[in-house]
């Protein structure tokens, strides 16, 4: 037996010394717990950890396999994303108890709170006492018992699992409905009460989800995208582009679904242009050997930083949007090229994991595929808050996408129109999201930076939030960004450009001081290795590829990554169509590419006079229209549009053949 | 984007100290907001007179403003009993028996005012619940009630200013201290505007603020004021309010911000979180309640 | 001087399009032929418009489709996930369908130059062809009896039917008046070089490989060892020849795949057998073919070598051979073959078939001193000769090729000749012109699943030695199918960021040497390149250029997909409760039937109308009333006085119970001000801002983008009379979505009016005049269905975006929750441009 105390730790000393008693198997005594946040995070041994009082925010949080007994009540995120092991809780506990577990069982002797059980996988909540409003919100499996009073809305939105219920139903929630109880299920109940030796004598009657709301109506019919010039710019303003819209939408009723991210012409950083002639003579020798290039991200705060060979990374994509052979693709590349790779939404896979040199697990609402085992092995974690493709929605998978295989990873039924959470459960503003990095930083042992993922919409508060809530850096994507599949007019109409957004963050970082505490990664429709030496002049410390690299592996652009029938073989879940897909070759290509994208941005930087890359600065940028010169308030030199370029020559362009 | 807590002694005597109380309880979450620090403190005035705080900044601009206040004190026929600086603010106590509206909006041009009232004070600067402490002694406070808040400034700035609780702009003894953002903030406002009101800062606490005080200066009583609340205002809240005799609370219809409520015979506690609630009883595990999407509730003290 | 001339008149040079990146097809196929939009074409059902497409670069299509080695194919992208589309099979089932008929208009001879050209092979007779075109008289001198050149003579029938040619000639001669063929004139022995520089301003020599090369081992001269071209030559002109039951045939190319197939046909052959002396993976043969030939069973031998053949009696002959293995590579970076030491091994058969290559040769010696061994010395960069009047291309040029390269040669020859007959000394260097049609992408919904289908095979058929053809054409449905399949690399997507252009550049990054520093430096240069100011000054203001501001972790985000967001939208303090924001407006004109579909989806999406009528008695309708025209009805739910350019105030505006909304329409600036003045001033309850002014005509947005002006000016008016939210702000104009109609609210409306986008779902259809006309086809249930799902998406969308800003109820959306992307923009509605904040 261990002994810990808090009166005379810190959280963070106090999860070391309990990690480290429990590898060795021994059981832990925690006192003086006076409802602190985090206690026991990231436990990953199975054994019997007492806390003598009450805990605060995510007790027993990213755990699997130990057994937590809490004396009394316990706070928000109980159990959060727990495994395997249980926790029993002797008083209350808050809300969100038992959120994302994935085969936990958690008793409360007491009552719960507020969305007990929110998307949870697999495993059991019992509550003895009453649930608070919503127990079950978007629950996707699993076993939650509540043997006193439901609350308001219980099993709102619930995907999959069941609710047994044991007092009075205050109300139902939306898509939730009463369904008939088996006898075996009673008896495992029983079983399941007799081993928590609690004595209940009470009927039982059990919530499912009804199955209203699991697929969209009427299909959307799929089409191949109209030319972007036919319905932006000068055409006219009943374009092709409406009159199919409206249509469309005359037959289902809602809002159009499709791939990819904005498509319109948009302010861009193709309308800065360099403010110096490039000396020509950098094109001319091997500038990659000539420019430092070398940059380590997220370092900031005391983790131990991503060591990239170039200021590129590859944005976040996940296995589900991306078939598991394109993921592969991508991870291999960047594992060649020296930078870091990103799960995205759909949770790790050792293939991933090994072809990657670097990896970033990113978190997002719906818990899909998080774990401590996979955050144990990632090199970076990330919060996803929102992407520039369509901030402020969750992830849209449908069906089609939604295999079998896929859905026991991200720990959800089969075959459903997947709209993930459009927030976390448990971060409903910048002051729980304190807590929550925290406890992936606990969880961790501080070892890995921790980032955020955010969608570029109110830049100037948000950044100013990524930088007080602690990030070691931000992953920020402008409305150019794409994504498997969301609402047309979201990706059209919904957050602000890349430009603008490296621009309004810059001036709200430098309003407060604060520039040097936090590191920017741009991403958002960047292509190549100018559009990476400009944002880097704007100020970004490095920037992410997403859809150029999937360009580079084969992607032709046909925008229906939604359908899940990619004909490339890359946004699917069909084997048929992903046999089509050639990993080892492909990934050839997309290393190939970053290889001329890091050319690129060492030949821009030496033809600008530098070696270093962080060299280049605004300085360097002139703007080419005005609305350009607004929004980054450099000079508007339209004149400089191509001047000061090298020639393109008849060899050069034959070259280029 | 905060900690909130407040607490309201029922009857007299319980053994708890409303400045000490609160200071424990915003220690607990400060956490949740590190940016700045302030509370909400009531203690029966003198008939007839008013405890006013301003913010005046350094010596040079400090001296300015003072003399500025001291010339709209006499414009106004308001006659200083007792003042005091302290870092950056100005403490003063008047004789006053004019239109309070009228004349704190007069006091408003000469310097940021913090709060006006009989029985109000608002202390509040940056730094943590300690920090302020240090400066401005809240733990000798004795009073009946209060509020707390601690600050992640999301929106508008980091100033002394910009941080809570919030006084009812005009309106004495109405602060609220609110976690949270409203996200219909410019259309309520411009309404209120439309009504004659002036805001000292971009803050949407502010807003609530002074939302509830014009209600009440119709003569909506607090409980009414505090439902139509939940109706009027969008995005994300659970604010605290507290009046010369009252405190309450509303939450809005998504519940998202936290908040937490432990009462007994003696005393009536809210917080954002447990862990708040456990500093006022060490050790003793709480049966503490949460309150409900959409509700809203008062408590008064027995007079 | 540019190529156009030589171009078919009704086709415009697209090359100059900066929109327009050919595909990898076109780019391939040495003639650019513009398969992308045959191909869509095809899947159109438009043939004669895919014919067109497919003829206009190549005079020799009907022969392309069936023996082209299509060279398209690989370079397609397809290739690399389920295979290439199947683009010469696709222009087969064209040809086959349209090749005989098809009587292209004549071009005549506009010029006085004349031009001679030796040898009618596919070089010559495609120079032949353009230079005609262009105007010129061509004489086009041939030594065999027919014209065609190893398009005949080497192909065998059962891969191109005797008659195929004769298409595609009627064709050519009946495009080209001022072409004349001399058949059975041999440039040597019955014309020399110097008649033809006497005869003509310029000359061409497409002389071609006619001579089969042999094998340079020992025993070759036994008459049993016979060149393959030879072979061909002889099969094709309809001998039929006994041959032993077994053959060799020795090398790889095509003239070998031909050669030994054509050997199995013949009576008596059993057993064919290919050595060739490299490894499968380096045989130079078309893949097609070769598995062609497999399948037909014939054996293919390996990294063997012929080095001699003996006769072993007089049945049978004895192919000395020895055994390679691949080494060092060669300079085209094939692994050159080494021999085996000790392999020697003997092969029995009674006929050996040399396809080891071909040489040119002719007899002429003023010729001869042009000729450096068996080619016409030739500068690839003009294509001229050492004589100036003398121009020379295709295989006897530049070596052995394919049909389409000769072919393509042969535009280049026409290209120089032309620009050296217009005394242009540096033309501009040749390239192959690539053109679109410009096809919309199939709307296919099959496009990504169907996998690649082959048209029947064959194989040597019933009756071999009558050469029946291998393979069939597509069915229809086949042709369409496999039309379906192509990405159309050729058209723009809907990305501005990933356009084609974008995306090739992309393409071509991911497949360059980091150490090829020309093309990293080319490719970077490019990349440098800034793209046109999309947004030039002369672009209006327009609500597609505002964006919203999400809720991302400053605010709370309402989830879209769960959370509710309210739309119920009360008019006239509470006079008027709708259950939503959105009003139609426009039917009053329209067709009795489209109105009753109208007025049911209206009901049926608990939407309101506004009009001179009524549409439908349980649809809530605010009567607009022009003074002088019309009497105000009580049974309206409200009525709306309509203001014109100037104010006058309505003199008769009253309610006609108590629970009538009453209000002014205004859509003119001028009257703006006023207009709100007395609106105020009588206590109206609505203001319909009309962003499009009518014009008279039923549908005023079809004039373009509403005047945003009117709506800042409105709401500037309103907060300058510190009478904000005092009246409710109805909008009408250009309204195409919910996005459009959220905006609108967050600018200051309380409620929106749609007209087109209704009538666009209702079934209207722009006419070429682009005036709108109602399908008749399209019932009123459809009709009603349409309406009310528009409707319903138009607040799902509008309810989308207010959550997304973090708003439980619509009407809460600000101003403040909006950026410009443009300036123009900006001043227009008053708000701040993205990357700024207030």
């Amino acid at each position: 037996m261990v002994t810990v105390d808090l009166k005379d730790l810190s959280t963070r000393e106090a999860n070391e010394s309990i990690r480290e008693a429990a590898a060795r198997g021994e059981t832990i005594e925690v006192l003086n717990p006076d409802a602190r946040h985090h206690i026991g995070v990231g436990v990953i041994h199975p054994v019997d950890i007492h806390v003598r009082g009450s805990a605060g925010y995510f007790c027993a949080g990213l755990t699997d396999t130990p057994r937590f007994h809490i004396e009394r009540n316990a706070g928000w995120g109980l159990a959060d994303n727990m495994y395997r092991g249980s926790v029993v809780v002797g008083g209350n506990a808050g809300a969100i108890a038992g959120v994302a577990i994935r085969g936990a069982e958690v008793v409360i002797r007491g009552n719960m709170g507020s969305r007990a059980g929110q998307v949870m996988k697999k495993g059991t909540l019992l509550c003895c006492g009453n649930a608070n409003f919503m127990a079950g919100y978007m629950m996707y499996g699993g076993r939650m018992i509540i043997l006193g009073e439901s609350g308001e809305r219980l099993g709102e939105d619930m995907t999959g699992g069941e609710i047994f219920l044991g007092g009075d139903l205050v109300s139902l929630g939306s898509d939730a409905m009463e369904t008939d109880i088996a006898e075996d299920e009673i008896d495992d109940i029983r079983a399941f009460l007799d081993r928590y030796e609690i004595p209940f004598r009470g009927s039982l009657r059990k919530i499912v989800n009804a199955g209203k709301k699991l697929r969209y109506g009427t299909p959307e019919r799929q089409v191949r995208s109209i030319p972007y010039f036919n319905f932006s710019g000068d055409s006219g303003y009943w374009n092709h582009k409406v009159q199919e819209d409206v249509y469309i939408k005359s037959q289902i009723g809602r809002y159009r679904v499709r791939g990819y991210g904005g498509a319109r012409e948009l302010p861009h950083l193709s309308d800065l242009a360099f403010a110096r002639d490039i000396i020509p003579g950098a094109l001319g020798d091997d500038p990659v050997s000539r420019v430092r290039m070398h940059t380590l991200i997220g370092g900031k705060n005391g983790a131990k930083p991503l060591d990239l060979t170039m200021p590129v990374l590859i944005a976040p994509m996940s296995y589900g949007a991306l078939s598991r052979s394109a993921k592969q693709a991508v991870a291999i590349a960047s594992g060649m090229a020296g930078i870091a790779e990103n799960t995205g939404e759909g949770g790790m896979s050792d293939a991933q994991r090994d072809a990657a040199g670097q990896l970033i697990f990113q978190m997002l609402g719906g818990r899909l595929g998080w774990n401590i085992h996979d955050m144990n092995r990632a090199d970076g974690l990330e919060i996803y808050i929102s992407q520039g493709a369509k901030p402020g929605f969750g992830g849209q998978l449908m069906a089609k996408k939604v295999t079998k295989e896929l859905a026991e990873i991200r720990g959800i039924p089969a075959g459903i129109d997947l709209r993930s959470p459009s927030r976390h459960p448990d971060i409903l503003g910048a002051d729980d999201l304190v807590i929550k990095v925290e406890e992936l930083r606990e969880a961790t042992g501080y070892r890995v930076p921790v980032s955020v993922k955010l969608g570029a919409g109110r830049i100037h508060d948000d950044i100013k939030i990524a930088v007080k809530d602690g990030f070691d850096f931000v992953e920020l994507d402008g409305m150019q960004g794409s994504t498997g599949a969301g609402g047309a007019e979201v990706m059209e109409y919904v957050g602000i450009p890349t430009i603008s957004a490296i621009c309004e963050a810059e001036r709200a970082l430098a309003s407060i001081g604060r520039r040097q505490d936090i590191e920017i990664v741009l991403m958002g429709g960047l292509r190549d290795g100018v559009d990476a030496v400009k944002a880097l002049c704007l100020g970004a410390d490095a920037v992410a590829l997403g859809t150029a690299a999937i360009i580079a592996g084969g992607c032709i652009a046909c925008m229906q990554c939604h359908v899940g029938q990619c004909v490339t073989g890359i946004a699917t879940q069909d084997p048929e169509h992903e046999k089509r897909y050639k990993p080892e070759i492909e990934a050839q290509h997309i290393y190939t590419f970053l290889e001329s994208v890091r050319w690129q941005i060492a030949a821009v930087t030496r033809g600008l006079g530098y070696d270093d890359v962080r060299g280049p600065c605004r300085d360097d940028l002139v703007a080419l229209t005005p609305e350009a010169a607004e929004i980054t308030g450099l000079p508007l030199c339209p004149e400089r549009r191509d001047s000061g370029l090298p020639e393109i020559n008849a060899a050069m362009e034959r070259a280029l053949r | 984007m905060c900690g909130i807590a407040g607490i309201l002694l029922k009857n007299g005597d319980s053994g708890i100290d409303t400045g000490t109380a609160l200071i424990d309880m915003l220690d607990g979450c400060q956490h949740r907001g590190p940016d700045s620090t302030g509370f909400a403190l009531y203690e029966s005035g003198e008939e007839g007179q008013l405890k006013l705080r301003f913010h005046v900044g350094s010596d040079n601009e400090a001296g300015d403003a003072v003399a500025a206040l001291k010339a709209v004190f006499d414009e106004h026929g308001a006659e200083v009993i007792e003042e005091e600086r302290i870092a950056g603010s100005y403490r003063v106590v008047v004789r006053f028996s004019g239109d309070l509206q009228k004349f704190s909006y007069a006091v408003e041009h000469a310097a940021k005012v913090v709060s006006i009232g009989e029985s109000l004070e608002i202390v509040k600067d940056v730094g943590g619940a300690h920090d302020v402490d240090d400066t401005y002694d809240v733990h000798l406070f004795r009073g009946s009630h209060g509020l707390g808040h601690v600050r992640l400034a999301t929106e508008s700035d980091v100033k002394p200013e910009a941080s809570h609780p919030f006084w009812a702009t005009g309106f004495a003894d109405v602060a609220i201290v609110h976690n949270g953002q409203i996200t219909n903030y410019w259309k309520m406002r411009r309404r209120l505007e439309r009504r004659g009101f002036a805001f000292a800062t971009d803050n949407d606490s502010e807003l609530i603020a002074v939302y509830l005080a014009d209600k009440m200066n119709q003569g909506i009583p607090l409980k009414d004021s505090l439902a139509s609340s939940i109706d009027d205002m969008d995005g994300t809240f659970s604010f605290l309010v507290s009046t010369r005799d009252e405190i309450g609370y509303a939450k809005d219809r998504l519940a998202a911000k936290p908040m937490i409520m432990f009462e007994n015979d003696d005393l009536i506690a809210i917080a954002s979180e447990e862990v708040s609630l456990n500093r006022l009883f060490p050790g003793r595990a709480l049966d503490t309640r949460e309150p409900p999407p959409g509700s809203y509730r008062t408590w008064s003290r027995s007079i | 001087m540019t190529d156009a001339n030589l171009l078919p008149e009704q086709l415009a040079d697209d090359t100059a399009d900066r929109h327009f990146v050919p595909a990898p097809c076109q780019i391939a196929c040495p003639v650019g032929t513009d398969a992308p939009s045959y191909i869509a074409h095809i899947w159109e059902g438009r043939f004669a418009e895919a014919f067109e497409a497919i003829t206009a670069t190549n005079p020799f299509s009907s022969i392309c489709g069936r023996v082209c080695d299509a060279p398209c194919e690989p370079a397609c992208r397809r290739t690399a996930s389920d295979g290439p589309v199947q683009i010469r099979n696709l222009k087969r089932f064209v040809m086959d369908k349209l090749g005989a008929e098809w009587v292209p208009p004549a071009a005549h001879v506009t010029r006085d130059e004349s031009i001679g050209i030796v040898g009618a092979g596919p070089a010559g007779l495609v120079a032949a062809h353009d230079l005609a075109v262009a105007g010129f008289r061509v004489d086009v001198y041939e030594m065999t009896d027919r014209p065609g050149g190893m398009m005949i003579w080497g192909i065998p029938a059962f891969r191109l039917p005797a008659g195929t040619l004769n298409e595609d000639m009627e064709r050519l001669e009946a495009r080209c008046p001022g072409l004349t063929i001399h058949t059975n004139v041999a440039l040597g022995r019955d014309i020399t070089l110097a008649d033809l520089k006497e005869r003509h301003d310029a000359v061409g020599l497409t002389i071609g490989s006619w001579w089969g090369k042999t094998m340079g081992i020992s025993g070759e001269a036994d008459d049993r060892v016979i060149d393959g071209v030879e072979f061909l030559r002889r099969v094709n002109a309809g001998e039929r020849p006994e041959m032993p039951a077994k053959v060799v045939v020795v090398g790889g190319g095509d003239v070998a795949m031909d050669a030994c197939r054509a050997a199995l046909r013949l009576p008596g052959c059993e057993e064919v057998t290919v050595i060739y002396r490299r490894g499968p993976e380096d045989i130079p043969a078309r893949k097609i073919e070769l598995e062609g030939a497999i399948e037909e069973g014939i054996e293919f031998i390996y990294n063997t070598q012929q080095v001699g053949v003996l006769a072993d009696n007089e049945d049978r002959l004895r192919l000395r051979c020895v055994r390679t293995t691949a080494g060092e590579p060669d300079a085209d970076g094939r692994r050159r073959p080494v021999t085996v030491e000790g392999s020697e091994h003997d092969i029995m058969c009674g006929m050996v078939i040399a396809a080891v290559g071909q040489y040119g040769a002719c007899d002429d010696p003023a010729t001869r001193d042009l000729m450096s061994g068996d080619r016409v010395r030739t500068d690839w960069e003009t294509m001229r000769t050492d004589d100036p009047q003398v121009f020379a291309a295709g295989d006897g040029a530049f070596g052995g090729s394919t049909i389409v390269m000769a072919m393509s040669h042969g535009q280049r020859l026409a290209y120089y000749i032309k620009a050296w007959l217009d005394g242009i000394d540096d033309p501009v260097p040749y390239r192959t012109p690539w053109r679109t049609r410009r096809v919309p992408v199939a709307q296919d919904l099959k496009w990504e699943l169907l996998g690649l289908h082959h048209p029947p095979f064959h194989g040597v058929g019933d009756n071999p030695v009558a050469f029946p053809e291998i393979e069939s054409t597509y069915t229809w449905e086949e042709a369409r199918n496999e039309a379906a399949r192509c990405y159309r690399c050729d058209a723009e997507t809907g990305s501005a960021d990933y356009s084609v252009a974008n995306r090739e550049d992309i393409f071509l990054m991911a497949r360059m040497k980091r150490e090829d520093t020309s093309r990293q430096a080319a490719m970077l240069t490019k990349r440098l390149r800034s793209r046109d100011n999309p947004f030039p000054q002369d672009r209006p203001a327009t609500v597609d250029d505002l964006v919203f501001l999400p809720a991302n972790l400053s605010r709370l985000v309402i989830d879209p997909y769960r959370e509710a967001c309210k739309v119920a939208t009360d008019l006239g303090s509470g006079r008027m409760e709708v259950a939503q924001p959105f009003f139609v407006t426009g039917f009053d004109n329209a067709p009795a039937e489209v109105k009753r579909g109208v007025g049911q989806g209206i009901s049926q999406a608990a939407a309101g109308y506004i009009g001179m009528q009524p549409i439908a008695d349980d649809v809530a309708w605010l009567q607009l009333v022009v003074e002088g025209q019309i009497a105000s009805r009580e049974d309206a739910a409200g009525l709306i006085h309509v203001i014109g350019p100037r104010f006058e105030a309505p003199t008769r505006i009253r309610r006609l119970r108590e629970d009538q909304i009453l209000g002014l329409a205004v859509s003119h600036g001028s009257a703006l001000e006023d207009a709100i003045g007395f609106a105020l001033d009588q206590d109206l309850d609505v203001l319909l801002v009309n962003g499009n002014i009518a014009t008279g005509r039923d549908w005023p947005e079809l004039t373009g983008a509403p005047d945003l002006t009117l709506m800042r000016d409105t709401i500037a008016c309103l907060r300058r009379l510190n009478m904000e939210e005092e009246i409710d702000i109805l909008w009408f104009g250009g309204l195409r979505s919910g996005t459009d109609a959220a905006k609108l609210i967050a600018m200051g409306a309380k409620s929106l009016v749609m007209g087109m986008t209704v009538a666009l779902a209702a079934g209207a259809e722009f006419d070429e005049s682009h005036r709108l006309r109602f399908a008749p086809d399209f019932t009123a249930d459809e009709c009603s269905r349409a309406v009310a799902n528009i409707l319903k998406s138009a607040v799902g969308e509008a309810s989308m975006m207010a959550r997304c800003t973090g708003k439980t109820n619509l009407h809460n959306l600000e101003p403040e929750d909006l950026r410009a992307l443009t300036l123009a923009t900006a001043e227009a509605t008053g708000l701040v441009l993205a990357g700024h904040t207030y």
